[in-house]
């Protein structure tokens, strides 16, 4: 989470997102319109860290998520690990490549099956990946329980028998269950009570130190995303915007939208929240991206050229980009004015 | 049990719902009224393929026409035949008809439903024309046409009842699995490893059953008059065959001599009312 930690992390990246593209194509008002969901989404991930997708609801990053996890075939682009696509032909291939990277889900509710046991739900994965030895898949399933803390008196429970916290640790567990190198978490807090939430972090952070799985964190919780993440990725309209290391992008942050996005979390002090830095109206319609960079119609401190195109993201400093053309109007005094007004 | 325990909230997709408290307790009773009557049909049934009073088909145990009596329960026909000994026999005819040709329905289109509705494109499209030219006729007058080109007989008349029901039971299935296809469980049970076929059958199939469940059972009494009904014209199970249906059709000019079609009518009714009953009953449950 520290610089120090960062540095410490100069292994190779196991998962290889270039120039991802994901479009639909709708019907709506009797034509057919083309909705970019993510655009052009390039990073990496490397074993043992943390990345987080933020971004508000509409951004892109659930799509991103899934397309990360194979669930989603991206329409442009590709995704490789170790150097090879994750998308190929034959059933075979896709088997493997589900092997290497999982997903927990956002809602323990939908994504369970109502029918199974605890027990079912993790012999499942074992049985398809590793094969059917009784007591190997015992001592697995034992095994997984421990690792997320969840009690062998619940192995006979159905989801509905169990509580928010113990179906998510489920979920937890059926994505360790295949020894994956990449865990996607798809809002693994969101729908967990406050109490719960402080357990399932803590939980994630061990998981990750025992068995060196590297997650994609996604989430708009900014400070889930900052106890767990090692570099963030913020994400709007489909874009990344800003990149680079948790803690500088949270302390520094180079982009307006970033800014506004910190600023518009709940703190503390109440006078945080009647910031300047708060973006008016609606994140628009991805059928209909604005032309110059995304935010004009929001940023408070939209400039005239800010409209020409879409600026590329750049280095603020090593391994931190911005997607911003007049960073230096993230601390004009102007502004600061307007904060104390 | 302790207010502590009764009090237990649930959370889920079907709302807020007491734990140990089953409501369902006050509408059990069609469910028990349906059990019992098919029970008891079911039980007739069987009973008299070994024991009636009389036997069933043997004209002349009694004078022709005779009114219900202690001798006769029900009367006699006009060839002089117990009609309480034929009611009870033909009941063997028409449940199994009936249930066979639902299970077949039930299997063939949730077979069909579940595989076009999960893979959707131009197969499904078709299917669903199909479908719907099927159920564009009045089944009676389908079962009619059918009947009369492939000929009578039992087997005939359960093929019939089920190319009769299984688009029901299609458009069913395929409304169901295209529910739960976007359910999240789908795309877990992808990453689980299975296949697409093993995702449809071991995850979305079992958890779309229970409202065919019900729809099978309301549909059986529908399919039951149905059967009645093609005995009744004489064009489906032989005429003059222990079947309830064409027991009625044999008293129809013996509208003053009522025992005749009375107690064959009123078996029908119950064998529908059963099944009826237990759709309603499963329904319920379902709900809640």
């Amino acid at each position: 989470m520290t610089v120090n930690a960062d540095i410490s992390r100069t292994r190779l990246p196991i998962m290889r997102v270039q120039n991802v593209t994901k479009t639909f194509s709708t019907i709506s008002a009797g034509r057919r319109t083309h909705l970019t969901a993510v655009d052009q989404l390039d990073f990496t991930i490397a074993a043992g860290e943390t990345i987080a997708l933020v971004g508000e609801s509409g951004s892109g990053k659930s799509t991103a998520a899934k397309c990360v996890a194979d669930l989603l075939a991206p329409t442009e682009g590709t995704i490789s690990m170790d150097g090879a696509p994750t998308i190929r032909p034959g059933r075979r291939a896709r088997r493997r490549d589900h092997r290497r990277v999982q997903l927990v889900f956002q809602d323990p509710n939908g994504s369970l099956d109502p029918r199974q046991t605890v027990r079912q739900v993790l012999e499942e994965p074992l049985r398809n990946f590793f094969g059917n030895n009784r007591g190997e898949l015992r001592r697995r399933v034992r095994e997984l329980l421990a690792d997320v803390e969840l009690d062998e008196s619940l192995l006979n429970r159905r989801p509905r028998e169990l509580s928010g916290g113990q179906k998510q640790r489920l979920g937890l567990a059926r994505a360790l269950a295949v020894e994956p190198e990449i865990i996607v978490l798809d809002e693994p807090t969101a729908s967990l009570d406050v109490s719960t939430r402080g357990q399932m972090l803590a939980l994630l952070e061990r998981v990750q130190r025992h068995t060196d799985v590297a997650y994609l964190l996604v989430s708009h919780d900014l400070a889930v995303v900052q106890s767990l993440a090692d570099r963030v990725l913020v994400m709007y309209l489909g874009s990344i915007i800003e990149s680079g290391p948790t803690d500088r992008v949270f302390t520094n942050p180079q982009h307006p939208y970033t800014k506004a996005l910190i600023e518009a979390a709940p703190k503390m002090e109440y006078r945080a929240l009647r910031s300047a830095w708060r973006l008016d109206g609606e994140i628009p319609s991805p059928t209909d991206r604005p032309s110059g960079c995304l935010l004009t119609n929001r940023c408070p401190v939209v400039q005239p050229d800010c409209h020409a195109q879409r600026p590329p993201l750049v280095a603020v400093d090593a391994d931190h980009l911005s997607a911003c053309i007049h960073p230096e109007l993230l601390s004009a005094p102007s502004m600061d004015a307007r904060t104390a007004s | 049990m302790t207010s502590t325990a009764t009090n237990a909230v649930q959370r889920g997709r079907g709302g807020i719902r007491p734990l140990n408290i089953k409501p369902r307790r006050t509408m059990n009773w069609t469910l028990w009224a349906g059990l019992g009557l098919s029970g008891l049909l079911v039980t007739v049934s069987i009973a008299a393929q070994f024991w009636t009073p009389y036997t069933p088909t043997k004209p002349g145990v009694g004078d022709p026409l005779m009114a219900p009596s202690a001798a006769h329960l029900f009367g006699t026909d006009k060839v002089g035949s117990d009609i309480f000994s034929k009611v009870m026999a033909a009941g063997l005819t028409d449940i199994g008809i009936t249930l066979i040709g639902v299970a077949l329905a039930f299997v063939i289109g949730t077979l069909i439903g579940s595989l076009t509705g999960f893979f959707g494109g131009a197969v499904d499209a078709i299917v669903m024309r199909g479908t719907e030219i099927i159920q564009s006729f009045p089944a009676l007058l389908l079962g009619m046409l059918l009947v009369s080109a492939v000929g009578g007989g039992l087997i005939n008349v359960v093929v019939v009842v089920a190319i009769l029901g299984f688009p029901g039971y299609l458009r069913l299935a395929r409304a169901e699995i295209l529910s739960k296809k976007s359910m999240e469980y789908a795309d877990a049970a992808v990453l689980m490893g299975n296949g697409r076929l093993s995702v449809l059958f071991k995850h979305l199939l079992p958890n779309s059953l229970k409202p065919l469940v019900s729809f099978s059972a309301i549909n059986a009494s529908w399919v039951a008059i149905i059967v009645s009904s093609l005995g009744f014209i004489g064009i489906g199970i032989e005429p003059g065959s222990a079947e309830w249906g064409s027991m009625i059709a044999a008293g129809r000019d013996q509208i003053s001599n009522w025992w005749v079609t009375f107690f064959p009518g009123v078996a029908i009714l119950l064998l529908a009312m059963a099944f009826y009953l237990l759709g309603d009953a499963f329904a319920d449950r379902e709900v809640q």
